[in-house]
């Protein structure tokens, strides 16, 4: 390993952008990151894109940095490639701010690179500029991560709350909670067994596919802080149309029930990092839920409930008696520092 | 302790009568009772009540 | 296993709607709206979240009591815990939910976002562990809660006495449930036919401690648990009883709940603490209806170790919170001028609307929204 033993730890001269800030790039980042576009080594990344384009950009903060299934660099760019992937989407490039604390292990750096870019293939986007600043001890927890990113818009693809109508469907790719349970877990000191772990994944190829099946679904949304309660809650406000979902078709692992029981959670509330919410026309429902099945993410999806004209803006959840209760907006922050 | 999967240290101090196997009720990180399953019994009894005729969940349309 | 894994969704649908209906027949017989009131926290989340009110007749209402530990806590409780927070060397263990509880002046997560140490364990047994560590400091467990918490409060006092840990003190507000009741039927302004007793609390007390609601008021009582399924359940015969004229005390809660409780917990409770009278949020002193420790346990006391001066506690105020109608379910929340405007979760006024477990609380996350469905 080229980088020198005294800088096994990452230390403020690391972010100066001179000689020692070189050789983090050209050692760490770049066999990690390297593709064409970042090889340059411009001040930023010249690009090539066509037609209408999505852009966005999210923060990661998780902590503990590394969990069942994953880490925050994962996090980090299946975020912002999920992000553009539901706005109808084809992601394309992501750039990658990072804030390191000085004193960060250098071997934690590149596994996050690494797992960074392992994602960054699987979701066919390239890393192509970034930064990386240092600050003195305690001034951050480890490590911050910034993605923004850029894709292409699917054409006649028209994706908007406003375009959600009563007699809809409600599509639902997998298990709920499972990234909140992993973390929760991890934090309370709470044995899981090892196929519970984060469900983080990049959704551009399921969506991709749903889109191509259904080419009418008026909204894809991901459920992540806030849960599907967040994002049930916004399209009912946004469509002013109501929603109904049926509590014995929500599919939820039990060991996260569990952990939910124990710890007061509920998982509609839960965040998740690899789910898919899709509001589909009732005709093309059938095919969206297949679409979804074929793609491995989507292997547990269901329909989990429809839209309707009554009580507009709100969320309820008939319950296993067949009773209804109402599904409110989540309140404040639940679990923080969850992604 | 195992619930669903998901294992915890749980205090048999409230429960010392409790043996391994046993399902039980846990509060706070305490056992405080053994688990006596009676949830059939119970509504059995309260569904031949209901119509006055013996009467189990067995017999319910599904 | 619990009865609604085994049951298919519609057979749970058959049985709640044959449920509801010999409820709306019977209730019917009885020629008026009839009244049922319950008294744990955990019952008035689980009948929300079922959806139970939507399904009920309009002549059953169902009405929440006192049965919210952290809501019935004093203003001058919080004050204490956020006082002895704020000293250098105390370290305070506390469940979650206290943590955004309102003081007079301020809240244990405001003392915490202004450095004091307080943490959040799952157990009063984890408090051990905290007081083994830091030996230099004082690990106070803020001991609040019913008949169900107490013994594990007490379990952690002789543990700790057990392993010679001369930190560990607990700053009690238990509270006990029959004697509030008692208050509840003797207040005028009180109606109730009949009470869906708590569940957890009993696996603790058994059923006799409740017996007194048959003998000396004529009032029934269900001992209920949790799934939508046993609260129906407990609403039929609660609903057959007042038909049929009857007051007696039924366990619809078996698989745990036994006649006479948890001996051990019982008596690991009674050797470390006895009753006392004390102030319950909203309602005023109920004599006999609180914990304090015993003379032989007051190495444990933090009250007793180390009294706060006087001078230090802020003087109480008035705010417009109806929390203390709200607890013996006179009014509902919606009655309080407060409610959903100045009182909201993200900023609470009064404890009911901050536990997780509170009637305001419950009441702002499900029942906003619920009459607009009306019946589906």
């Amino acid at each position: 390993m080229a980088i020198s033993n005294e800088h096994e730890y990452i230390t403020l001269a690391h972010g100066a952008g001179g000689k020692i800030s070189q050789e983090l790039m050209e050692q760490v980042i770049l066999p990690e990151f390297g593709n064409p576009i970042l090889n340059e080594m411009h001040d930023g990344a010249r690009l090539s894109l066509s037609g209408k384009l999505a852009f966005t950009t999210d923060s990661y903060v998780v902590q503990p940095l590394f969990f069942n299934g994953g880490n925050i660099g994962k996090l980090a760019v299946c975020g912002t490639v999920n992000d553009l992937a539901m706005t109808g989407a084809v992601p394309r490039y992501i750039s990658a701010g990072v804030i390191l604390e000085e004193g960060f292990p250098v071997e934690d750096l590149r596994k996050i690179a690494h797992t960074m870019k392992e994602m960054a293939e699987e979701a066919g986007i390239a890393i192509v500029t970034g930064d990386t600043k240092v600050v003195e001890r305690g001034k951050c927890d480890g490590i911050y991560i910034n993605t923004a990113g850029i894709g292409e818009l699917i054409e006649g693809v028209e994706i908007s709350p406003k375009k959600v109508k009563p007699g809809m469907k409600v599509l639902l790719s997998g298990f709920l909670g499972d990234h909140a349970a992993t973390i929760l877990a991890g934090r309370h000191g709470l044995e899981m067994p090892d196929h519970i772990k984060t469900d983080c994944a990049p959704l551009a190829g399921l969506t991709q596919a749903l889109l191509q099946a259904a080419p009418h679904t008026a909204v894809l949304r991901d459920p992540t802080r806030g849960g599907v309660a967040a994002v049930l809650n916004e399209i009912a406000a946004a469509s002013q149309c109501g929603i109904i979902i049926e509590e014995e078709d929500i599919p939820v692992r039990e060991e996260v029930q569990g952990v939910c029981d124990m710890l007061g959670f509920d998982p509609l509330y839960l965040a998740n990092e690899g789910k898919c919410v899709a509001f589909v026309p009732e005709e093309e429902a059938g095919a969206a839920l297949a679409a979804m099945k074929q793609s491995p993410y989507g292997k547990e999806a269901r329909i989990i409930g429809e839209t309707t004209a009554q009580a507009p803006g709100q969320v309820a959840l008939r319950t296993a008696i067949g009773g209804l209760r109402v599904v409110d907006m989540p309140l404040g922050n639940l679990v923080p520092r969850i992604c | 302790m195992e619930l669903s999967g998901v294992t915890r240290e749980v205090s048999m101090m409230l429960l010392p009568e409790a043996k391994v196997g046993d399902h039980v009720l846990v509060h706070a990180g305490f056992a405080m009772q053994i688990v006596d399953e009676k949830e059939f019994e119970e509504m059995n009894a309260l569904l031949a009540e209901m119509h006055g005729a013996p009467r189990t969940v067995n017999e319910l349309g599904s | 296993m619990s009865l609604a894994a085994e049951l298919s969704r519609a057979q749970q649908r058959q049985v709640a709607g044959e449920l509801v209906a010999e409820i709306g027949r019977l209730a019917e017989k009885c020629g008026r709206r009839l009244r049922f009131m319950e008294v744990c926290g955990t019952h008035t989340v689980s009948i929300f979240r079922a959806g139970i009110r939507q399904m009920l007749p309009e002549n059953v209402e169902l009405v929440s009591g006192p049965g919210c530990p952290v809501c019935v806590t004093p203003d001058e409780y919080m004050d204490k815990a956020i006082a002895y927070a704020r000293r250098e060397d105390v370290i305070i263990t506390t469940f979650g939910d206290m943590l955004k509880v309102p003081g007079t002046e301020s809240s244990l997560s405001e003392a915490k976002a202004a450095g004091a140490d307080i943490r959040i364990v799952y157990s009063p047994l984890d408090s051990l562990q905290v007081a083994k560590e830091n030996p230099d400091k004082k690990v106070i467990f803020l001991a609040v809660g019913f008949e169900t918490t107490a013994p594990t409060a007490a379990a952690t006092v002789l543990a700790a006495e057990q392993a010679g840990l001369q930190n560990l003190y607990m700053l009690s507000a238990q509270k006990l449930v029959p004697p509030a009741l008692r208050l509840l039927i003797d207040d005028p302004e009180v109606l109730v036919d009949g009470f869906i007793l708590p569940g957890h609390v009993s696996v603790v007390t058994g059923t006799e401690v409740f017996r007194f609601l048959e003998t000396e008021y004529h009032i029934p009582g269900v001992v209920t648990g949790f799934e939508p399924l046993q609260i129906l359940r407990s609403l039929y015969r609660l609903t057959k009883q007042v038909a049929e004229g009857e007051a007696k005390i039924e366990n619809e809660y078996g698989s745990v709940v036994k006649p006479q409780g948890n001996p051990t917990s019982l008596a690991v409770t009674s050797k470390v603490y006895e009753p006392v009278a004390a102030k319950w949020r909203g309602i005023g002193e109920i004599p006999a209806s609180g914990l304090k420790m015993r003379e032989a346990y007051k190495a444990y006391d933090i009250e007793e170790v180390l009294p706060l001066p006087a001078g230090q506690l802020p003087a109480t105020k008035k705010t417009g919170c109806r929390c203390g109608e709200v607890l013996k379910g006179i009014v509902t929340p919606h009655d309080c001028p407060l409610f959903g405007k100045a009182c909201v979760p993200t900023h609470a006024i009064g404890p009911c609307m901050v536990s997780v477990e509170g009637v305001c609380a419950a009441w702002y996350k499900y029942g906003k929204g619920i009459f607009s469905y009306g019946n589906q």
